[in-house]
Order: C-alpha cells, then sequence, then structure tokens
C-alpha cells in the first residue's frame, strides 16, 4: 500500500507541469501543425503548400543561412575563449580571487539587452565613438551597422556577453572530474597542457554538450539586439530568422509562419540528435 | 508521517503565495484604471431655449433646483436673464434694457448671474471696457475700479454660493468687493495657471498646475478637508495640464469632484468623478457632446452627480441637461472598432451614431494609446493575434497596416453592396471609394483623403518629375524672398516620395521593378539638393521617417507670413485649405503629378472583418460614415469623399464657426474643386514599410551624410528583402 503511494506522489507533483506542458506547448504545437497545411490562398486547405511556398522563399533561405552561421560561429569561438579562460582560472589563479572573477565575468548577462544596444550604437553610429576616432586620425569611417562588420560585433557582444556564465559551466564541469585522475596524470608527468587536453578534456563531454545546447539556444536572442539596433530590416548579414519571422507576424503570413517553425523545429532536434552523437560517453570511456 | 507533513505544508504555502500574487496583480490593476470606463447610465436631453436667446452667457443652478440663464439673442444686442421652472423658461429681466443708455453702439458681453438674479456683465467696445453690477432689485453700479484693471477684457465674473462677487482669469481668482469693485483678496500666487475652479460652502475649489487646493474665502489659507490628501492624490492622477472644468459636490464634509478635460487633454474627454477612493466615468465623451469637435463646453453646472447641466457653444448654443438613469441602458446591438493610431474623424462618427441610434454601443478602440508605451510592432501583434483567433474587432481602420495583405488573407469583408446604396442617394468621388476595389469587390473604403500640392509657381504642367521641378525651383533660389515655408522643410521627403518614388519602385504584382537602386540614388542626390538650397538639416523639425498617411496641417486663410514664400510643397488636408491656395497664393498652386499620375493619400480607410459576428450593423455605420452627415463629422484630418459633405464644407459660415476668417465660395468654385479633386487618378503606395525603408535612407543621406550611391545600394538590398518575404 505504502509503496503503491510512494509510486503514485511523483506522478501527482509532476502533473501541474504535465498538464501545463500539454496546454500550453503541445496542444499550440498541433495547432502550428494544423496551420502550417493550411491557409494558403485564402483559408484553403493547400496541404505542403506552404511548405514549399517557404522553402523558395529566398528570405527565409538568407535568414536560415545567416541564423545557423551566427549561431555555430559564434557558440565555437564562446567555448573556445570560455574553455581556454577556465583552464587560466584552474591552473593560474588562487581559489579566493576565482569567486570574485566569477561575479565579475557575469555582470554582462544581467545587463538589459536595451543598455547593450544603446552602448554599441554609441559606439559603432556613424557618428559614434570609433568613427569619431577614426576620422581624427583621417582614417576613412565605417558604416559599422550596414556591412560586413555588424556580423563581428555581434559575434564579439554575444561572446562577452556569454563568457562568464560559460566559464563557470566549464569549472562545474572539472569539479565533477575525480581529483585523484589529475593527480595521477601529474605523478606521471603530465604538463599542465597536456593534464587538460589528455585528462580533463575527454571527461568534459557531457558539459560541452550542454554548454553547446544552452549557447546554440542562447544566440538566437540576438535577434533583440539586432531589432533594437537596425530596425525590421538590418543589413542582410544581419537579419535573422527572428526578423523574418517578426515581419510575417506584422503581415498575417500564419501559413508561412507555421510551416517556418516547422521546419525550424526539424532542424532543432536534427541539431541536438548530433550534438548528442558527438557528445557521447562511450561505454568503455565510463 | 514527517515527510508528509512537509509535503503538505509546501503545497499550502505554495497555495496561500499563488493567491497571494493573483490578489496582488488584481489591486494593482484597480489603481492603475485610470482613464476610466464609463459604466453608469446618463440620459442626454437638449432643453430648447427660448426664441429670443441664441447664445448663452452663464448659467446658474439655484438650491431649489431651478435654472438661471443669461442669453443673447441673435444680433447680440439684446442680453436677457431667464429662470427654469419645470419645464418652462419665465423671462426675468433684459440687463441690455436696463442698460440701455450706458452701451456702444458695438459691444460684446463676458458676463455670470447668481442664483437671487443678479448679473454681473463686462462690456467691452474698441474704444472702452465697463464692468456692471445688477443686483437682484435692479440697481445697476459700475465698477469703474475693476474696469481700469489692465487685464479685465481677459477675465471673467463668477458668482459664489452666497452671492459673492469673483473675478477669475487664467492665472488668478479674486473676490471684488460689489458696491465699490475693489479687489478684496487675490487667492493664487504669481506663478499659477488655473485649470479649473468651483465655490463650495467649504471654500474655493481651484486645480491650479494640475494640483487641487481648497482655499478659505476670508483669509485665503488652505483649507483642512476631510480625507483631502486622497482626493488631491487622485486629481494629480488625471494630469491636468490645460484648460478643464470642475464642479465640486460636497456631502456630509466629504468632497467628489466631478471634471471634464477638453478633447485635446483627454482621448475621451466625458466627466470623470473623483473622490477619495479614485475616478470614475461617469458620462462617457465618446457618446455625448463632450467629444463632439463641432461644439465646446462653456458652462458645467450640477449640485449633485444625479443632474448635470452643461452649455455646449457650436453652430448654434445647445443646453443639455444629462441626468442618472439607474436602469440599463437599452442597447441591442454593439461593434467594435480598431484602429492603430487615435483618428478624430473615426470618433466622431462613433460619436454621432451613438447619439443617433441610442440602441449601438459602439467600442472604438485604438492599439497605440499617445499616453501608453506599446510600440508599433507590438499592437499590430495583438490585432493580428485577435484576428486571427476569431476574437478580432468587427471593423478595423486600416490606416499605416497593409491593407493589401489583409485581403490577400481574406480577412475582410467585400462592402461594395453597402457602397452602392449610399451611392445611389449620394454623390461620391468614386476615384477615392474605389481605392480597394479588387475583381468587382470593394474590401475597403478611405473616408478621408488629402494631396499634395505644389504652391506658388505657375503650376507644374511642364513639369516631368522630380528632377526637373528640383532644376526650376534651383532656378528660383538667387531671389532675396525665402524659398520654402517651414512646413515644406518636413514635407519635401515624403511628398517626393509619393509622388515620384513610392510607385516607381514595385509592378502591378508587388514585384521589385528593376534598376531601382539608380532610381533612390537620383531621388537622394535631388533630396540633398532640396536640403542644400536652404540649410533644412537644422530648420527640419522631426525624424524624416515620422510620416503619417493622415497629414495634419491646415493653412490658415490670410496668414501672410506663410504666403510670402516663394514656394511650398505641402498637403491639402481640408477643404478649407483651398481658402489659402486661392486667397494667399492668389490661385498659383497645382495639385503634384508625376507623368500622367495625379496622387492622392486614402485615409480613415474603414472595413469589416470578414468573421465579425455584427456585419449587419458595422455595415450601417459604414454606410452613415459615407453620407453627407457621416462625412462632416470632423473637418481637419482629411478631404471628405461625400461631394455634398466637402461643398457644404466651404461655407463661409462653417469657418466662422471654428473662430476662423475666410471667404464664400460661389457655386461654381465649389464644383471646381470638386473637379479638382475627381481628376485625382491614382493612390500612392501606401505601403508604410516600404517608404520606411525608402525615407530611412533618406535620413542617412541628409541628415547623417551618408554617401547616396551606397545609401542606395543598401537601400535596395533591403527593399528586395522586403519583397522576398
Amino acid at each position: 500500500m505504502v509503496n503503491k503511494r510512494n509510486k503514485c506522489l511523483p506522478i501527482l507533483f509532476l502533473l501541474p507541469s504535465m498538464c501545463g506542458t500539454i496546454l500550453f506547448v503541445a496542444i499550440p504545437f498541433l495547432g502550428v501543425i494544423f496551420n502550417s497545411l493550411r491557409f494558403r490562398e485564402n483559408n484553403q486547405m493547400g496541404m505542403l503548400s506552404n511548405y514549399k511556398a517557404v522553402l523558395k522563399n529566398s528570405a527565409f533561405a538568407l535568414a536560415m543561412k545567416n541564423t545557423f552561421l551566427f549561431s555555430f560561429f559564434s557558440v565555437i569561438v564562446l567555448l573556445i575563449i570560455s574553455a581556454l579562460l577556465s583552464c587560466l582560472l584552474l591552473f593560474y589563479i588562487k581559489d579566493e580571487n576565482k569567486k570574485k572573477l566569477h561575479i565579475g565575468m557575469t555582470i554582462p548577462i544581467i545587463l538589459p539587452i536595451v543598455t547593450i544596444a544603446i552602448f554599441e550604437k554609441i559606439l559603432f553610429d556613424n557618428y559614434g565613438i570609433v568613427n569619431g576616432i577614426l576620422d581624427s586620425n583621417q582614417l576613412p569611417t565605417i558604416n559599422w551597422f550596414e556591412s560586413e562588420w555588424g556580423v563581428i560585433i555581434l559575434t564579439v557582444s554575444f561572446i562577452w556577453k556569454n563568457v562568464g556564465i560559460a566559464v563557470i559551466l566549464w569549472n562545474a564541469g572539472i569539479k565533477n572530474i575525480s581529483i585523484s585522475i589529475v593527480e595521477a596524470s601529474k605523478i606521471d608527468g603530465a604538463s599542465k597542457i597536456q593534464c587538460f587536453a589528455w585528462v580533463i578534456f575527454p571527461n568534459l563531454k557531457k558539459t560541452v554538450y550542454i554548454i553547446l545546447l544552452y549557447f546554440f539556444i542562447q544566440s538566437f536572442k540576438g535577434f533583440r539586439e539586432v531589432y533594437l539596433i537596425s530596425g525590421e530590416y538590418p543589413f542582410e548579414g544581419i537579419y535573422f530568422l527572428q526578423n523574418l519571422f517578426n515581419n510575417w507576424f506584422r503581415d498575417m503570413e500564419i501559413g508561412n509562419m507555421a510551416a517556418g517553425t516547422i521546419i525550424n523545429v526539424i532542424i532543432f532536434v536534427l541539431v541536438i540528435i548530433i550534438l548528442q552523437i558527438i557528445t557521447r560517453e562511450k561505454k568503455n570511456e565510463k | 508521517m514527517m515527510k508528509k507533513r512537509v509535503n503538505i505544508c509546501i503545497i499550502v504555502l505554495c497555495t496561500i503565495l499563488l493567491c497571494a500574487c493573483a490578489t496582488g496583480e488584481k489591486k494593482q490593476e484597480e489603481n492603475e484604471n485610470i482613464p476610466i470606463s464609463y459604466k453608469q447610465n446618463y440620459v442626454e436631453e437638449e432643453i430648447t431655449i427660448p426664441d429670443k436667446v441664441s447664445s448663452i452667457v452663464d448659467i446658474y443652478k439655484k438650491d431649489e433646483g431651478n435654472l438661471v440663464m443669461a442669453g443673447m439673442d441673435e444680433g447680440e444686442k439684446n442680453g436677457t436673464v431667464w429662470e427654469l421652472k419645470g419645464d418652462d423658461w419665465i423671462e426675468l429681466f433684459s440687463f441690455t434694457d436696463l442698460l440701455k443708455e450706458k452701451l456702444p453702439e458695438q459691444f460684446s458681453v463676458t458676463a455670470a448671474v447668481s442664483g437671487n438674479g443678479e448679473i454681473c456683465a463686462i462690456i467691452a467696445s474698441e474704444a472702452k471696457t465697463s464692468v456692471y453690477f445688477i443686483d437682484s432689485e435692479r440697481k445697476i453700479t459700475e465698477l469703474e475700479r475693476l474696469a481700469g484693471t489692465s487685464n479685465i477684457k481677459s477675465m471673467k465674473p463668477d458668482f459664489g454660493v452666497k452671492g459673492e462677487l469673483f473675478f477669475t482669469s487664467a492665472t488668478q481668482i479674486s473676490s471684488i468687493d460689489k458696491e465699490s469693485g475693489m479687489i478684496k483678496r487675490e487667492f493664487l500666487n504669481e506663478n499659477a495657471v488655473v485649470n479649473a475652479y468651483d465655490f463650495i460652502e467649504e471654500g474655493l475649489c481651484v486645480i491650479k498646475n494640475g494640483e487641487f487646493v481648497s482655499l478659505d474665502y476670508d483669509t485665503g489659507e488652505e483649507v483642512k478637508l476631510k480625507n483631502i490628501e486622497q482626493l488631491k492624490n487622485n486629481i494629480k492622477k488625471l494630469n491636468i495640464s490645460g484648460n478643464a472644468a470642475i464642479k465640486v459636490v460636497s456631502k456630509n464634509g466629504e468632497l467628489t469632484i466631478l471634471c471634464y478635460m477638453s478633447t485635446y487633454q483627454s482621448g475621451n474627454p466625458g466627466i470623470t468623478a473623483v473622490n477619495k477612493e479614485g475616478s470614475q466615468g461617469l458620462i462617457d465623451g465618446n457618446k455625448t457632446y463632450f467629444g463632439h469637435y463641432d461644439y465646446f463646453l462653456n458652462a458645467f453646472e450640477g449640485e449633485n452627480t444625479k443632474c448635470i447641466y452643461s452649455v455646449f457653444s457650436g453652430k448654434s448654443d445647445k443646453l443639455i441637461r444629462y441626468t442618472y438613469n439607474s436602469e440599463k441602458k437599452q442597447v441591442d446591438q454593439y461593434i467594435r472598432i480598431y484602429s492603430l493610431k487615435n483618428n478624430s474623424a473615426i470618433r466622431q462618427k462613433v460619436l454621432l451614431y451613438q447619439q443617433k441610434y441610442p440602441n449601438v454601443e459602439i467600442t472604438y478602440e485604438i492599439g497605440m494609446q499617445e499616453d501608453s508605451n506599446v510600440t508599433e510592432q507590438d499592437a499590430i501583434k495583438k490585432l493580428n493575434i485577435e484576428i486571427a483567433a476569431g476574437k478580432g474587432p468587427d471593423m478595423v481602420i486600416l490606416d499605416q497596416l497593409r491593407v493589401e495583405n489583409y485581403i490577400k488573407q481574406g480577412i475582410l469583408s467585400d462592402i461594395g453592396n453597402e457602397i452602392s446604396q449610399v451611392k445611389a442617394d449620394e454623390e461620391l468621388l468614386d476615384n477615392v471609394i474605389d481605392t480597394y476595389k479588387i475583381d468587382g469587390k470593394n474590401y475597403a473604403v478611405p473616408l478621408r483623403f488629402s494631396c499634395m500640392s505644389l504652391e506658388g509657381m505657375e503650376g507644374q504642367k511642364d513639369t516631368a518629375g522630380f528632377g526637373q521641378l528640383t532644376k526650376k525651383v534651383m532656378a528660383m533660389k538667387n531671389s532675396d524672398q525665402i524659398l520654402f515655408d517651414p512646413f515644406s522643410f518636413d514635407h519635401i521627403t515624403s511628398i517626393s516620395y509619393w509622388t515620384y518614388i513610392g510607385s516607381d519602385l514595385t509592378d502591378e504584382n508587388g514585384e521589385m521593378k528593376k534598376d531601382i537602386q539608380n532610381v533612390l540614388k537620383k531621388y537622394y542626390e535631388l533630396l540633398q539638393k532640396w536640403y542644400s538650397m536652404v540649410d533644412m538639416k537644422e530648420a527640419s523639425s522631426k525624424d524624416i521617417t515620422d510620416v503619417s498617411l493622415t497629414p495634419y496641417a491646415y493653412r490658415e486663410y490670410g496668414n501672410d507670413e506663410m504666403g510670402a514664400t516663394q514656394i511650398s510643397l505641402d498637403y491639402v488636408v481640408s477643404e478649407w485649405d483651398y481658402q489659402y491656395l486661392i486667397a494667399n497664393r492668389k490661385n498659383q498652386y497645382s495639385l503634384l503629378k508625376n507623368a500622367e499620375a495625379l496622387y492622392y493619400i486614402p485615409s480613415s480607410i474603414l472595413a469589416i472583418i470578414d468573421k465579425s459576428d455584427n456585419k449587419d450593423t458595422a455595415k450601417q455605420f459604414l454606410k452613415f460614415a459615407l453620407s453627407k452627415e457621416g462625412q462632416l463629422a470632423e473637418q481637419y484630418f482629411g478631404l471628405k469623399v461625400n461631394k455634398e459633405a466637402i461643398k457644404d464644407n466651404l461655407n463661409e459660415e462653417k469657418l466662422q464657426r471654428y473662430g476662423l476668417s475666410g471667404r464664400k465660395f460661389e457655386e461654381d468654385e465649389k464644383a471646381e474643386i470638386v473637379d479638382n479633386l475627381i481628376a485625382l487618378n491614382k493612390s500612392v503606395n501606401t505601403d508604410g514599410v516600404l517608404m520606411g525603408i525608402v525615407l530611412k535612407g533618406a535620413e542617412q543621406v541628409l541628415k547623417k551624410g551618408a554617401d547616396p550611391q551606397e545609401t542606395a545600394i543598401n537601400t535596395t538590398k533591403k527593399i528586395k528583402l522586403y519583397l522576398s518575404e
């Protein structure tokens, strides 16, 4: 009797969140699937016509390309920089100073997007500080947000914002590694770099998976910054999926939005599967 | 056992927390419930005033409920005082007869009456201003000392509850000795701006600089009344900044302020009751004369919240009684109209329709209220969600929205039949009405429109395109006369876009035309030339991208300052603009054209949502909005689409009603103006997104010194992106 109760209790606790998920995620998602199959040509069921239209849409192709390129490169660069920083923290910084550095590094993530966007505008506007410095040194000024530089500014901003939290995640992962393995490698004569590359890093696959997944999702939030800086139609290099969805929503293109969402979900799931495969720990590794 | 208890405790705690959060939010919402919803039912009833009275000078509500009124006849020569007993007016006396020997030949009267039938009148003529006080025994006292005050012409007499005489101005309220005309006490300091005031037994109640104070009649010191601090806070929340009117009702020492704010201050200018607890809407300005653009509140009386008298001045003065009716309103039809921004023309049509049909309740919803932080994007998204969910409004004003998209998505209903029914009885401007006619179906109808004019040149008949026009204007530059007027600074980019560029960017299918990069480059270079002719970078007052589909720029007839400039690129937004074009510009104007296209800008674009449950009522409203009666509501926001309404608006008398000068047009002149408008043959490209992209480029070139070539390349890419979406 007691066992039965104990079995039911977790389900009871999970029930509210399950209801919420079904009500606010699963059912709307079914609605999205349904809408992706209709609404084209004045409400008629067009089956795959929305998908065909979206896949043919050059704006969608551009937005997909930009979003995934931005996500891929910014997350990879972030991963490398944060890994290097966490190495530095691990081997060269004293424990009492680490906490202070952690706090310092997490400040950018709590800054509101609006503040960051204004700051970027002050720096990189046509009449901004950077162009002012260039001009005073008789160098040609750059239209930062209307050129490829815009992508670089956004990538740097993304890394600056997230590097602190990434370092903390790395450190948390490192702390989970048994000290005895590290100590054993040191006794065997491994240098600090060798120790990190061959002992610590291979034990961090789960951490890598979490970091990649977390920042992949985070990279999709870059749109807000772009929108605040350049409005609905930014330079084509920083035209992201969210710009397109935002504009489709404005224009009541429900069918396109629904089909685009489904395509994105499929790609997203594929990315997660690939990440899982890459970061999977082999049985003998364990 | 212990675990179970802990679990129960956690669940109880969570429930309490959730409940607390929910109640907290609700309370917050209640506190922020200003502006107000109008839940009460007041019957609006016009009281017929005596034939001898054409304009009402003042009213006073007596203790026993009767009303005393002073009024002037049509010729503004004979002034009489009346008392309303029941439904009958009883003439008390003629104050102009009493003052007969003292009156100049031409004069104007500002007067106040008291409950005892006393009257105090300021008689102003070009030569002299006199002040007379006539007591209840008809004894006349000339208040010479008061008449000698420097600002007497800007002052107004008024009577207190016990018959005390006061004189008020925009900055001061003074009590006056009836015998000598001496100022007994000045109640306010020099920095005060009086928004509204009223006299009650407890003291003088004033809203000055938006804040409420109650002052003692004898000492001028502030009177401490019951719960006054809460009341003050609630008054402050109304943000009164200009002229307002209040009536203070005192019950057991606690005050309720009945407050009116003008249309210009408040989105919904009705009567609001404010007390210590908060604010509550009493009389809805969207359904009564309080919100009428053709009438303004002149006097306001009411000793309690159940019965309020108001005098509205307009074509003819109206005395209106608002009586509280505890019975529920007899409303059987509802419609909800949505517009992204406040549209005065629609608001007035809503008001007139509800006055005409009390059984219809119209909710006029604005997506972006002026004082809210809602962005255009957010407002459009909210509307789209509602429409997609089938919970949208019944009618939509499509200004600033992409009409073509709504038509393409099958959201709008065909209103061709209703338009045809109106056409059967009245003459409409078909060229504008059929702007959104596709395959024989009308999906939307512009209720207003405007066009663009070039003034001061011999016309533009021989200029083909923006390039030639620029050359002509540049040739005039050397003259000593000022080249542009200040309005042109802001309008050049938008007017030139609409006339010369907007239609050259896309073809009939909405696809991007070839070579628009060169078109844009040339456009930006020409704009640079215009901006260099006069230093407009400094003079231009607003963002280039800040353009409305409903330009608001009425030009006053006889204003020499504007006529003194050489040329003007401007909008024609009202029939009254023709007064200016013909008189000031001596007929030297032409409506802007590009090759054979004479452009107009459709506005107040009304459509019915196809899924609406109240389609029939919506259709009736649409017919009313197109009729002459509906079209004549509101005069500034666009030309009318009803020919008779256009002609009616060109009457001299109509201008005078708004305190403007003008000349009367002959019938053939009116017909010529209508022909002028019929000749408009093409709607501008109303795609606001496209315009925004192009004008953002113009902003970069003109105000930030960007290179036209580079800007044209970037703008082309963005247009391509937009059109490919």
